[in-house]
């Protein structure tokens, strides 16, 4: 197969990728490249966005909006349920544009409407205060049907310089500190009493999301950062019923013993950890802290004792789709980084592992801000064959599906 | 708003509990897949609405395939009466959550605690026909030669 031939001299277009690829829905196609080449909204598109229903304010790991200055909408939902991660994108060369014509909100790119939009809705939680006068939207923030939970707002890889080249989580949270007064540490009776107040909305939620920086510690690796998901889960699980209750963490590569401690003691459903690069020679220049503690191949083997404790079809592994391909020291070709990719994903397939994707976005903040993600085709190739493995190995990934998560365009093609 | 509007009646007998409904998809391999679908009526804005109940479903598959690769559906509805209608369709929007959804799901919740809801499924009907015998049968037979078994012309014997 040579399907970059023609994209290597001049990317697909997006009407051309959805010529092409007949068999992947054109929303899919859509959202990836709203988010590669990011979006921003006309003001008739904007009078739209009402502070009283849609989500304009949110204080994540990886970006913040609403702090201060003007609302945008969060993010996109297209009419088959997709969602778009949209995020700031301030910097974005070649947007897509939302705007507001005949009564309808749409994605239009350069005049040309493409689909229908709609804004991320405000759950109920979103304007109230934790018993401590914490405002709830800076505590978590929803997706449709996620709550997202950041317990840990720096990742200490950045210590000596070895954070993650594509990552902007240490140059946000000293922006945010500086600026907003973000906090380090998020307090868990603050977690319980949002997530206590969030599922007071019958039908809004399906999950709950925690993530953190790495926590790297003195002593035994990753111990502090485990102590901290063991704290805040336990507070969270207190307003459930059940022993475990619908979650993902989203957090480093842990020992057998820490995921074992952590499955004990809280109630957690599923265990993500990002690997971030499947190959280990860019993985080692891409993210250079994790390729020494604890090194590639023992992120790889951490991933798959993980489906011992937790289960086939309850352990995943992101990747920043794209990143391998980043200059100098990426794949030279896009053919190359995909075939190595998917080499990988199947070997963790193989084991009970799943992988998923998110678009790469060279984002402020982060080492590789000027570079170039690659072609839209890319992508499209790159959700394809995600999907296609996880069929082989008969992988379900209901854990970080389409409404689960809302990121991955390979699990939106897991739908049927 | 519909683009196509559904007559007062049909709206009504679709929004009645004593009406029989399906919904015909299509499955990946072309093969038709009919469900009952007690639970389809029509909102204020003239579209179908169908709560599907599960998330892994094939009814709910083929609804995403259907609005993933623009692939028509068809409702049928027959009415306690007796007359019966076919209406094709196209998917609109598969409704995850918000308003909409929180509406229904309550809804079912009220009814049954042990109720499941994945999708609220909006409609666009496009086009309606009548399949009543008595109006299909004028509707395809007239300007044809009869079909007509020749003992029901026959000269009856007496006695």
């Amino acid at each position: 197969m040579h399907a970059l031939s023609e994209s290597s001299l001049r990317p697909l277009s997006y009407r051309e990728v959805v010529a092409k690829y007949p068999e992947v829905p054109h929303f899919i196609i859509l959202k990836i490249d709203v988010q590669r080449r990011g979006v921003t909204y006309t003001e008739a598109a904007l009078t739209q966005a009402d502070p009283a229903r849609h989500m304009l304010q949110a204080r994540s790991i990886f970006h913040s909006i609403g702090e201060k200055e003007s609302l945008v909408p969060i993010s996109l939902l297209l009419r088959d349920g997709t969602s778009i991660l949209s995020g700031p994108r301030p910097n974005a060369i070649d947007p897509y544009v939302v705007d507001f014509i005949d009564g309808r909100l749409v994605l239009t790119d350069h005049g040309e409407v493409l689909e229908e939009v709609e804004y991320w809705l405000k759950p109920d939680f979103h304007d109230r205060f934790t018993s401590s006068g914490k405002p709830m939207w800076q505590v978590a923030t929803p997706r449709p049907q996620r709550i997202d939970i950041n317990p840990y707002a720096y990742c200490h890889y950045w210590d000596d310089g070895k954070g993650c080249k594509y990552c902007n989580i240490a140059a946000h949270y000293n922006k945010e500190r500086r600026l907003n007064n973000k906090p380090l540490r998020l307090d868990p009776r603050d977690a319980y009493e949002t997530v206590r107040e969030a599922i007071r909305q019958p039908g809004r939620f399906l999950t709950v999301g925690l993530t953190c920086g790495s926590i790297l510690g003195e002593g035994e690796l990753f111990a502090e950062e485990v102590d901290i998901y063991i704290e805040t889960l336990q507070a969270i699980g207190e307003n459930f019923t059940t022993r475990r209750f619908p979650s993902q963490l989203v957090a480093s590569a842990f020992s057998l013993e820490q995921l074992q401690r952590i499955h004990e003691q809280t109630g957690l459903l599923t265990y993500t950890s990002d690997i971030e690069v499947l190959d280990e020679e860019k993985f080692n220049w891409i993210c250079p802290g994790k390729a020494v503690r604890p090194g590639y191949r023992e992120w790889k083997r951490r991933l798959v004792d993980a489906v011992g404790i937790f289960g086939r079809g309850y352990v995943n592994t992101g990747i920043v789709g794209g990143v391998e391909t980043a200059r100098p020291h990426g794949f030279a070709t896009e053919e190359d980084g995909l075939r190595a990719t998917l080499e990988e994903a199947e070997d963790l397939a193989s084991k009970g592992v799943s992988t998923v994707y998110c678009v790469w976005v060279p984002i402020t903040g982060s080492v590789f801000h000027k570079q170039q993600a690659p072609s839209l085709e890319y992508f499209v190739r790159l959700a394809k064959g995600l999907d296609s493995i996880r069929r082989y190995y008969g992988l379900l990934v209901d854990m970080d599906n389409y409404r689960i998560c809302g990121n991955h365009p390979d699990t939106d093609l897991s739908r049927i | 708003m519909s683009k196509y509007t559904l007559a007062a009646e049909i709206r009504e007998l679709l929004n009645r509990a004593d009406s029989v409904k399906t919904l015909a998809l299509l499955a990946e391999d072309g093969s038709p897949y009919v469900i009952f679908a007690p639970g389809l009526h029509v909102d204020d804005d003239g579209r179908l609405v169908y709560p599907e109940a599960f998330e892994h479903s094939q009814a709910n598959a083929h609804l995403v395939r259907s609005i993933w690769f623009d692939q028509p559906i068809t409702a049928a509805l027959l009415a306690a009466d007796g007359r019966s209608f076919q209406i094709f369709c196209k998917p609109y929007k598969a409704v995850i959550s918000g308003p909409v959804y929180e509406h229904y799901y309550r809804q079912k919740q009220q009814r049954n605690e042990n109720f499941s809801l994945s999708t609220i499924w909006l409609i666009d009907p496009l086009s309606i026909t009548e399949t009543s015998d008595a109006v299909r049968g004028v509707e395809s037979e007239s300007d044809r030669m009869p079909l007509l078994h020749l003992d029901r012309i026959a000269v009856k014997a007496v006695g």
